[in-house]
């Protein structure tokens, strides 16, 4: 029995948790082969799964692989064995961002959008925007801008958020806390597999 | 037998088994002894190794012997392993087989537990429940029962009909019940079989003229059975034959009807898999046992709507058309019985993705058997549906097993299937072949030799399930990943061929109702013993053939129905079969004639004597399953050796230890 | 019988890029005699970046459930993903009593008991108004439209209980209950529109939803009815972006604007008006 190495007590707690539902798989590729944009990712589903199998956390957390899904639950529907494939990558997806892996364009619109909610309790598109282009790619805020003006024009876009009364403000903030201080203090239970590398 | 001591002061022997490590991992089985010596009534303990064998045995017997044991507890593994063999060992030294008692500590126990103290702790419990039982048990004497030297043989597959043969060839005779107008099952509609490739038709029909001529075997075809009641050695069954509308001993088989039937290739045929088309008057295939037409009453224009131009009557030259017909019964005694109910195909239109039902070359593994086959409905050819010869065919593995969507279990022998429509296809077109698997399971005596052979004849092998079928134009396109290279891949063809996944008959509840017959979690029919008792079943006197146990080719298939035939056989040939005592019985000064045990006994056992207004147990037909006991509302059915005396004194015996424990 | 009555989470789409389905939600609830109260200070369900934090999604949608568990109602969301966030939210917090404390601990001042249901618009219509209903209230058939009906992924999958995750059916039926022409759009009605890809990966996201219209045209459509603001700003205002030049749009409208249409609502209250690809051409055939 070895702990999961590298990680937070955290990350690892859940890394833990997640390697204990793919034991199960059998790699038949049932996943990859219902994923709509498994062709663009450098590990398919299955081979992510394999390599939280065997261990590679680290490989399967930089993989460009949980950035590509578009959470269409194919896989999971489909699954054979009935692993949640999509909620799997969603929380590596969390894990990635909790551990400061290197921000991914899917990374900063994760992040953006988050801080959106915890801010106004809703969300607020334009700021998502300026925030993740800023961020990413600072010349497709004018590729977009066509888009933005015809939303605009037809009242699509609101040029000013809307923001839950201050009551129900401190409400959410102190849900998005509330589960930040149980996601780090997650136990950390022994991991039933073979040698884990980093 | 006249029971010894068994009605001074109780003197329990208590052994408590290691079972190798089986218990003794888990289980301090020296200090379940050491506790059992401290409880009331308690003579003698002794731990053995292994009490099944024979020096536990014999340790047993001598300790009976030396301290006047009057009453028995084993702590071992579940009674339904070796009561039996205990009880015999009782029985050796004098005393009634039935005061013993088997504290389960290995399945209830080491096996389901992992903490040592927790464990030991609860074994100590489950003996002092048994000691606390024991000394009310009553000494029961098993009645006889004679063995009526015929056998019921449900399905007439190729488990069905090998059974029949094998038992009627031994001198005894078979009633042979098949629900379609002939014999011969799923095999009759195979082209060759792997790995050998011999014709399937030619090594069966032999055995199917056997059947239907062989001077002990009756068959009904075209029936089913209503209702079964009785006991090993004397089951008496009701047998339903459904109206042919076609006079069996008239009819000639000549066909004449089949072609004059005005819906002549109109109706789907059952027999071609949906593949090609019959009339309402009919013949299932050339070769049916027996060669007689039938008139399907769900198409027939008479039948349905009362109105028709009755071509059939003409042209039967014999006049062995009888619409008259009307549902008959046959009530009928056997000893034994034989269930040989076989497998369907599970429903892949329930799998959308996979388009079966809804692009037209989306085939299942039955369906291209049939178009493989020189007397289907191409003749042979392999072609689609609007007659082209395919460039591309793909096979996948795995569509309804392996799946918690459908059935977890793998169905066994549809790699070897699907690998021998591969070679088939190979032979009779010039197609690209293709293979979507998981994993290649090719266990079996030449099967992997199969398996190499069919990838030297240039298919292409996918490590991957496939994961979806779309059409595109003329073409279907199968998306997998080829696992081994990492790569989704997008594959055109012609035809998809859907390995076949095995279910059991959409009537399988009833047929266990019928039977009074488990099944296990998978559906099918479940076994006495998954290893030692394979074709026996939890009712004596009725055993399992073939499929309708659990997905299985036909070499295994054969085995298994031979082994069936050769439990009957051996009943058969004893004459007769002891039947348990434990049974319920009616105290008829407590019963108030309410009438609630005969609505509650599922073996229809119990009867109302009207004048003497109370109820009473046929007891060759109790079963003992307590329900009835547990329906009275008065505590007039005494359950044997399951009295509430006895119950309530184990459950004591745990509630007490369990205070105790509590306390420590 | 007892008027349905049901609390309504718009979602944050529906405030701004989908306002017609909102408007045309509330429109035809009204005009079936449904009654819709909106979640006071509902907030946003966290949408898919949550799925990062399950323990989040689930405190972030459980909020929006509280108000309504604590009336005694069901939830109806329009919206996809917002649909399958506090769907999902609702049957772990049903099923796990382990989840329900824990999501509780959470939440603090509100709490669940697991009682709340969560249904989408189209499982509304379709099981507790009912097709009979709907096709007798119909007073302007949509006779000459050709509908694909797309689903997207988020309403059937991962499970739900009242559409197949493969080949839904609702929509069809309730399409065709209203005189449309139904085209057979399986299995692209519940392809994915790539819409979560649409910042970071541009390219792919707008071939998904290019190949959804080549598709729907192959199948004779001329017009897609849709389920989801998500899968709406891929096939309306990015459906332009997203095919080659000289490839034909195919104007695209929420179900309950269609739906509003056959009832006879004022189309102006629909708000056909915000749609991006003109459905004048398409709407024009039908009178």
């Amino acid at each position: 029995m070895n702990h999961i190495q590298g990680f937070s007590p955290a990350a690892a707690s859940a890394l833990e948790k997640i390697a204990e539902e793919v034991s199960v798989c059998m790699q038949c590729g049932t996943c990859a082969g219902s994923c709509p944009t498994a062709p663009a990712m450098d590990y398919t589903p299955r081979a992510l799964m394999r390599l939280l199998q065997a261990g590679l956390f680290d490989e399967a957390l930089h993989s460009r692989t949980i950035w590509m899904c578009t959470t269409c639950y194919s896989c999971t529907v489909r699954c054979p064995r009935d692993i949640h494939v999509t909620d799997i990558l969603g929380k590596l997806r969390g894990i990635a961002i909790a551990e400061g892996y290197a921000e991914t364009a899917g990374m900063t619109f994760n992040k953006a959008f988050l801080g959106i909610v915890r801010r106004y309790g809703r969300m607020f598109e334009p700021e998502l925007l300026i925030r993740y282009h800023l961020r990413q790619e600072p010349l497709g805020i004018v590729g977009a801008a066509p888009i933005g003006l015809a939303l605009l024009q037809k009242g699509k876009i609101s040029p000013l958020p809307e923001r839950l009364p201050a009551e129900g403000l401190a409400q959410i903030r102190r849900i998005f806390e509330a589960v930040e201080a149980r996601r780090k203090a997650a136990p950390a239970r022994p991991h039933p597999m073979h040698e884990v590398s980093r | 037998m006249t029971p010894t001591h068994e009605s001074e002061k109780p003197r329990i022997g208590v052994f408590v088994c290691y079972c190798g490590s089986n218990i003794a991992a888990t289980v301090d089985v020296e200090k379940v002894a050491e506790y059992a010596a401290t409880l009331p009534n308690v003579v003698f303990t002794q731990t053995n190794k292994y009490t099944c064998s024979d020096p536990g045995q014999e340790e047993i017997r001598k300790a009976i012997i030396e301290h006047k044991l009057n009453r028995v507890v084993i702590a071992a593994c579940s009674p339904r392993m070796h009561e039996v063999t205990w009880r015999r060992l009782l029985q050796g030294t004098g005393l009634n087989p039935y005061l013993l008692q088997v504290a389960n500590i290995r399945e209830h126990v080491s096996w389901v537990h992992q903490d040592r103290g927790e464990a030991t702790q609860k074994a100590k419990e489950l003996v002092a429940a048994a000691v606390e039982r024991v000394p009310l048990h009553e000494p029961l004497e098993p009645r006889q029962v004679k063995i009526a030297p015929s056998t019921l043989i449900v399905g007439g597959g190729i488990a069905g009909i090998q059974a029949a043969l094998d038992i009627a060839n031994a001198g005894y005779h078979v009633y042979l019940v098949e629900k379609q107008p002939s014999i011969g099952g799923n095999m009759a509609k195979l082209d060759k079989t792997f790995p050998t490739l011999d014709c399937a038709m030619c090594i069966l029909a032999p055995k199917m003229v056997d059947a239907g001529r062989h001077e002990n075997i009756t068959l009904f075809s075209y029936s089913e059975v209503e209702s079964v009641e009785g006991h090993v050695g004397q089951f008496r069954v009701r047998i339903k034959r459904k109206p042919r509308y076609v006079k069996e001993d008239v009819c000639t088989g000549c066909g004449l009807c089949t072609q004059a039937c005005v819906l002549k290739d109109r109706i789907l045929s059952e027999f071609e898999m949906g593949m090609g088309k019959r009339g309402a008057a009919y013949i299932p295939f050339p070769q049916a046992v027996p060669l007689k037409a039938v008139i399907d009453p769900e198409h027939c224009l008479l039948l349905t709507r009362g109105k028709c131009s009755m071509k059939c009557i003409k042209a039967c030259g014999p006049g062995a058309i009888d619409f008259k017909q009307q549902e008959e019964f046959i009530e009928i005694e056997v000893g034994t019985i034989i269930l040989a109910t076989g497998f369907e195909l599970y429903d892949m239109s329930a799998l959308p993705q996979y388009g079966y039902g809804r692009y037209d070359n989306v085939v299942d593994g039955l369906q291209f058997e049939r178009l493989c086959n020189a007397s289907g409905p191409t003749e042979g050819r392999i072609v689609t549906k609007d007659g082209r010869v395919p460039e591309a065919i793909a096979f996948l593995h795995c569509i309804g097993s392996r799946d918690e969507n459908t059935n977890p279990y793998c169905s066994q022998l549809c790699c070897m299937h699907t690998l021998k429509l591969a070679h088939l296809a190979r032979e009779k077109t010039p197609a690209r072949i293709y293979e979507f698997y998981i994993d290649l399971r090719a266990g079996g005596k030449g099967y992997e030799e199969f398996y190499k052979r069919v990838q030297h004849e240039g298919i292409h092998f996918i490590r991957g399930k496939g994961s979806e079928v779309v059409q595109d134009g003329d073409k279907l396109i199968v998306r997998a990943e080829d696992t081994l290279l990492g790569k989704v891949v997008e594959v055109p063809v012609d035809m998809v061929v859907l390995a076949l996944g095995m279910v059991p008959p959409k009537d399988i509840e009833n047929i266990a109702r019928i039977f009074n017959i488990n099944r296990s979690r998978d559906g099918f029919f479940m076994e006495a013993h998954p290893k030692l008792r394979p074709a026996e079943t939890n009712v004596e006197g009725v055993f399992l053939a073939g499929a309708c146990q659990g997905p299985k080719d036909i070499p295994a298939t054969v085995a298994h129905a031979s082994a069936a035939a050769a439990q009957a056989l051996s009943l058969m040939s004893r004459g007769q079969a002891t039947i348990e005592p434990i049974i319920a019985e009616v105290i008829a000064e407590k019963c108030s004639a309410c009438g609630e045990c005969i609505v509650a006994c599922p073996f229809k056992a119990i009867r109302m004597d009207e004048e003497a207004r109370h109820a009473y147990v046929v007891s060759a037909m109790c079963k003992g399953c307590g329900t009835c006991a547990a329906a009275c509302p008065s505590k007039a059915i005494k359950m044997a050796h399951f009295t509430d005396q006895q119950l309530i004194a184990e459950i004591e015996g745990i509630l007490g230890r369990m205070s105790e424990y509590e306390l420590a | 019988m007892n008027p349905l009555r049901y609390a309504y989470y718009p979602g944050c789409s529906l405030t701004t890029s989908a306002k017609e389905y909102d408007r045309s939600v509330r429109a035809v609830f009204d005009a079936l005699g449904v009654e819709l109260l909106e979640i006071e200070g509902w907030n946003c369900c966290g949408a898919t970046p949550a799925s990062q934090n399950e323990l989040l999604m689930y405190a972030l949608s459980g909020r929006n459930l509280a108000w309504a568990e604590a009336r005694g109602l069901d939830v109806v969301a329009p919206c996809s993903e917002c649909f399958k966030n506090l769907n999902k939210t609702a049957q772990a917090v049903r099923a796990d009593p382990a989840v329900r404390a824990e999501v509780n601990a959470v939440l603090g001042d509100v709490s669940l008991t697991g009682k709340v249901r969560v249904k989408h618009p189209l499982e509304v219509l379709v099981r507790d108004v009912g097709l009979e209903e709907i096709r007798r209230r119909v007073t302007r058939p949509l006779a000459g439209l050709k509908i694909a009906p797309y689903y997207g992924c988020l309403i059937t999958r991962p499970r739900n209980e009242f559409d197949s995750p493969e080949n839904p059916t609702a929509m069809d039926d309730l399409m065709a209950a209203l005189g449309a022409e139904v085209v057979d759009y399986f299995p692209y009605k519940t392809r994915c529109c790539g819409g979560a890809l649409l910042l970071s990966n541009k390219r792919i996201a707008l071939g998904m939803t290019r190949d959804l219209v080549i598709k729907a045209h192959q199948r004779g459509a001329n017009s897609m009815a849709l389920a989801c603001p998500m899968c709406d700003m891929m096939l309306d205002p990015y459906q332009g972006p997203a095919l080659r030049a000289g490839e034909k749009p195919l104007p695209t409208f929420y179900f309950t604007q269609l739906i509003g249409l056959a009832l006879g609502i004022d189309p102006d209250q629909l708000g056909f008006a915000d749609r991006v690809v003109s459905p004048r051409e398409v709407l024009a055939a039908l009178s």
